[in-house]
């Protein structure tokens, strides 16, 4: 018989056991043929398959239905999927370890960057930099700037997305939203870019302008269909 | 719609660039 049944207790909080679940704090029952080799077995392969299940639904839905994953997030439906929060996370950390190997295909180019530097003090600040570090070669240089460059990025964007949700919540000022609801919106969105930028990857390798250029088209597009789908027809 | 999604792209767009500048403001001036 299960330790918490002859106490009516659950082990975790404390509150009074009704069915298999404890209904305040959702605590399994415990058995303790749980720890049984054979069915913590299947208990693993059961954890990974489920995760596997939900990693895959998720992507799909938020590559082919634009918005659909937040409407459905704010409709209450959370179990079938991952949550924005983590789902942002894990995209983020994943594009910015894929792309610390591929520094000039990266959100931030120290080498493009100088390209559109109107004011002429990229150059002398760049000068001064790798004379500091001991006149390290240009590659090896350029490609430390774009590491740091991309660390600070990754911090600032993740910032960004709170201001984003603040932009959001004055334009749809006339939906009532929370907040909270534009920023799982908002987390979508970025989650999207991380994704689509991954999959874009041997195109910004092959031709930059033209991945930017095809990136900034689905950014557009993808904005407009998930902002109609989350938001309705009207602003 | 179009406006508005017009309108967020461009803030979108003036935000990262705001937060570009200060990384590499960060990594190289600071």
């Amino acid at each position: 018989m299960p330790v918490e049944q002859k106490n009516k207790r659950c082990a975790s909080c404390g509150e009074a056991l009704v069915g298999i679940y404890c209904y305040d704090c959702g605590e399994k029952i415990h058995h303790r043929h749980e720890f049984a080799l054979a069915h913590y077995s299947r208990e693993i392969i059961y954890q990974i398959t489920h995760i596997d299940a939900k990693i895959f639904k998720t992507l799909q839905l938020l590559v082919t239905r634009p918005g659909r994953l937040t409407a459905e997030y704010l409709l209450g439906r959370k179990k079938p999927y991952i949550r924005p929060i983590r789902l942002y996370l894990a995209l983020s950390m994943l594009y910015f370890f894929s792309f610390s190997f591929f520094d000039k295909a990266a959100l931030l180019d120290i080498r493009l960057l100088l390209k559109f530097d109107f004011t002429g003090r990229l150059l002398p600040a760049l000068q001064a930099k790798q004379q500091l570090l001991g006149g390290l070669a240009d590659e090896l240089f350029y490609r430390s700037i774009n590491q740091q460059l991309n660390n600070k990025i990754s911090l600032l964007l993740f910032l960004a997305i709170f201001i984003y949700a603040f932009v959001f919540k004055v334009i749809f000022v006339a939906k009532k939203r929370y907040y909270v609801e534009h920023l799982i919106f908002c987390l979508h969105l970025m989650s999207f870019s991380f994704l689509r930028d991954m999959l874009f990857l041997p195109l910004y390798l092959l031709h930059k302008p033209a991945g930017f250029g095809l990136a900034l088209a689905t950014t557009v597009v993808y904005l407009f269909l998930s902002m109609k789908r989350v938001y309705g027809a009207r602003v | 719609m179009a406006l508005a999604t017009v309108a967020l792209y461009a803030a979108f767009s003036a935000i990262f660039g705001i937060f570009a500048l200060l990384a590499i403001y960060q990594v190289l001036l600071a």
